[in-house]
């Protein structure tokens, strides 16, 4: 580059240039000498030749230091003119056409610099766009890349923006029906107890109208009892032994359906807690004696002998404790009356009474036929009577122990029963010592 | 026999007489039948206000009572005869179909010498009892 600048330096050094001036100034001397040395020969024959020689030598000089020159000139600056920027003009001398040439070429080295310039700026500026764009691109792609994403993050809003309505929907329908729970509970509850109350009320109702009802059929049931009783004991005349047979089970019948009234009465009264207890101090051992004492005489009919063991495996002395010894009776009435009907002829009943700790333990054991393990849940119930007890006919009303639990009861105390079938029954209770 | 014969008349014998007061008629058919088998001068009354008016006027040897009667009941009868000072010395013994402890306690208390729960007893037992009240 140094080189070209050098070469096409627009300042040429006036020391080397040979100027056409300078070179014309050399021909016109030369022509005037040979015209002068012509004309010195006085010749004019010699003369036309020197002229014709200074005519073609000036032709020639022209040709070659002007003409030729500037027609190359003229066509280099055509082509350049015509977009080719390459060419360049030739020097051939170093005069002033050469000075111009030079400076052409200057001229047209700056021209060429100029488009590969402006090339470069603009290749500069297409790669920085390019390079621009394409990060532009690349942002805008990002762009879209988070615009996708929004999108999805927008739908899914708003999928779950409907999801979330749903289920506030089913839990408002959900806090509906809670609601219409709450208010039938609501409802049922006070139904309930309405019914309640209206059961009480049944139940008072129940109680005293087996109380009247009982009352009514003791009357009638008595003057039975009193007509077996007088005819069997000769008031209306002789009997036969058959006729006294007939009267005799007609009187048991009678009895039956006497105690019959009188447990009813007894259940209506514990039912509906109207039973009388009284607690007063109370000698068990002398209540069991005489409980056995009345029942010695039916025992002994069925040859069943009754055995008092007062303590058993001790001598620890029964204390006496408040009790109400109506109802108690009527608990070991219960359990007598039942081992001697469930005892086979010849059979053994044992009453067992003892301390046990702060309990008063009273056990009626019997040789009896025994109760199956199904149903000794049921054995306290209300009118339950065992399978084997109802194909025996004895007269159980089965309400006996249903009473005799409610006694015990309401002593604070236990009732139980201990059997194996076939062997027999010991029906307990114990209440504690006040 | 020989007291049915010297007493012919319920009147004129009323310190030997009985006083039954019972609303049943079968019933007291039966306990009047047995009774004056045994030779027994027997007044009769159907409810507590003729029961009453029986003991006052007659003043009978001992009264049977019923307890559960038409209008006064036994109860109030008992209760008046005995706060009477012209009747409180009558033995009464009550018949009734009341067996509870409630009752019998409530009979004794106002004064009745024995307390017979019909069902319980025969009549053959009850006109023993009787003639032992009477001595």
């Amino acid at each position: 580059m140094n080189k070209t600048r050098e070469n096409n330096s627009p300042i040429p050094s006036k020391a080397g240039i040979l100027s056409i001036q300078a070179k014309l100034f050399v021909l016109f001397s030369f022509i005037a000498l040979i015209l002068a040395v012509t004309a010195a020969q006085n010749d004019t024959r010699i003369l036309v030749i020197g002229f014709a020689v200074s005519l073609f030598g000036g032709f020639i000089f022209t040709r070659r230091s002007i003409i030729e020159p500037l027609a190359s000139l003229t066509r280099v600056v055509r082509k350049i003119s015509s977009g080719d920027l390459t060419i360049r003009a030739e020097i051939r001398s170093r005069d002033e056409i050469g000075e111009l040439a030079r400076s052409f070429n200057t001229m047209a080295n700056r021209l060429a610099e100029y488009p590969t310039k402006l090339e470069r700026t603009v290749r500069k500026r297409t790669e920085d766009l390019t390079e621009a764009n394409r990060m532009l691109g690349g942002i805008n792609a990002e762009l879209e890349g988070r615009n996708a994403e929004l999108d999805a993050v927008a739908k899914a809003l708003v999928r779950r923006d409907l999801e979330l309505s749903e289920l506030r929907r089913q839990q408002e329908d959900r806090l509906i029906e809670l609601d219409a729970v709450a208010k039938t509970l609501v409802r049922r509850d006070m139904e309930l107890l309405r019914v309640n109350d209206e059961l009480r009320e049944l139940d008072v109702a129940k109680s005293h109208f087996v109380s009247v009802a009982a009352h009514q059929l003791r009357t009638p049931l008595s003057a039975v009892k009193w007509t077996f009783d007088m005819l069997l004991s000769g008031d209306f005349g002789p009997l036969t032994k058959e006729q006294k047979d007939a009267v005799k089970r007609g009187r048991d019948v009678n009895k039956g359906t006497i105690r019959l009234v009188a447990d009813l009465l007894d259940v209506a009264r514990v039912e509906s807690g109207r039973f009388p207890y009284s607690f007063n101090t109370v000698d068990i051992g002398k209540i069991i004696k005489e409980v056995v004492e009345i029942n010695r005489a039916y025992a002994k009919e069925r040859k069943i002998d009754i055995i008092i063991s007062r303590v058993k495996g001790g001598r620890a002395k029964i204390p006496p404790t408040k009790a109400d010894e109506t109802a108690l009776r009527m608990v070991l009435q219960n359990f007598l009356l039942n081992a001697i009907n469930y005892t086979l002829p010849g059979g053994k009943i044992e009453l067992v009474y003892k301390k046990e700790g702060k309990f008063i333990e009273v056990r009626v054991k019997d040789t009896g036929v025994g109760i199956p393990k199904r149903e000794m849940g049921r054995l306290f119930t209300k009118f339950f009577r065992g399978d084997k007890v109802v194909r025996m006919q004895t007269s159980g009303t089965g309400l006996g122990l249903f009473i005799a639990k409610n006694i015990i009861t309401a002593h604070n105390g236990e009732i139980g029963v201990e059997s194996e079938e076939g062997k027999g029954s010991t029906f307990w209770f114990r209440i504690p010592i006040k | 026999m020989q007291e049915k014969s010297t007493n012919p008349s319920k009147e004129s014998n009323a310190a030997k007489s009985i006083l039954v007061v019972e609303d049943d008629q079968f019933l007291r058919d039966l306990i009047v039948k047995k009774l004056e088998e045994e030779g027994l001068n027997i007044i009769q009354a159907v409810d507590g206000e003729e029961g009453l008016q029986f003991i006052k006027e007659n003043k009978p040897a001992l009264v049977l009572l019923d307890l559960i009667l038409p209008g006064i009941d036994g109860f109030e009868v008992l209760k008046q005869a005995k706060s009477d000072p012209e009747t409180k010395d009558i033995p009464i013994i009550i018949l009734s179909n009341l067996g509870q402890k409630d009752d019998i306690e409530r009979g004794l208390e106002l004064g009745a010498r024995d307390f017979m729960v019909k069902a319980h007893f025969t009549p053959e037992e009850i006109v023993k009892k009787a003639k032992e009240v009477l001595g």
